[in-house]
């Protein structure tokens, strides 16, 4: 991450607020994709106008599995990505 | 933005660092928003009849994660290369109307 790692002292203020911003976004997005992916694949039948049980527990496991996977992508993430840091660092160094 | 195009350093020079880095990090973000979903796809039964990820899932999305940052490599590494292949393209046409030009 290039760009934020050098940012220039001055601006890194507005930067965090940006930041910020783009975060709260994201959680309501990340919010409502979440609930239109489980209906999608829980609800089917429109015989009555609440959930019965079975979808009830089917969205409510959807968003839990979909939560604890996007916590591990996060990670493997977050893995790869220190791992490409070392990479260049060492690159760098082996250059000079 | 190392990772972006194949490896390939890019400096921001003319544009507002601001601007850049908070560009850099929508990318990453909607990189990571995509990553999650496709692989929530395709890994995930659509039963969802526990709250928790089985044992195959798990090992799924590792190895989901890995390929899908490969993908992005070879992909940015193609669209490098389309975009060198245009840039040169114009460039030849530019000489041509030059030329033409200046008779």
């Amino acid at each position: 991450m290039d760009g934020v790692q050098n940012l220039p002292p001055h601006v890194q203020g507005q930067f965090m607020q940006n930041l910020e911003q783009m975060q709260m976004k994201d959680s309501l997005t990340m919010y409502n994709n979440l609930v239109e992916r489980c209906f999608n694949s829980c609800v089917s039948s429109f015989r009555s106008k609440s959930l019965d049980k079975y979808e009830t527990s089917c969205v409510e496991n959807c968003a839990s599995r979909y939560i604890k996977m996007t916590q591990r992508v996060g990670l493997r993430f977050a893995e790869h990505q220190a791992m490409q840091q070392k990479r260049a660092a060492d690159a760098m160094g082996a250059g000079k | 933005m190392n990772s972006l195009f194949g490896q390939k350093e890019e400096k921001p020079a003319g544009p507002d660092p601001l601007f850049a880095a908070t560009t850099e990090m929508e990318m990453y973000t909607h990189l990571f928003n995509n990553m999650a979903a496709a692989c929530f796809e395709k890994c995930s039964s659509r039963k969802h009849k526990e709250p928790d990820l089985a044992l195959g899932e798990m090992s799924c999305s590792d190895r989901c994660v890995s390929k899908y940052l490969e993908a992005q490599e070879k992909v940015g590494v193609v669209l490098q290369k389309a975009n060198e292949a245009q840039a040169l393209q114009q460039k030849n046409l530019a000489d041509m109307q030059n030329a033409l030009g200046g008779r």
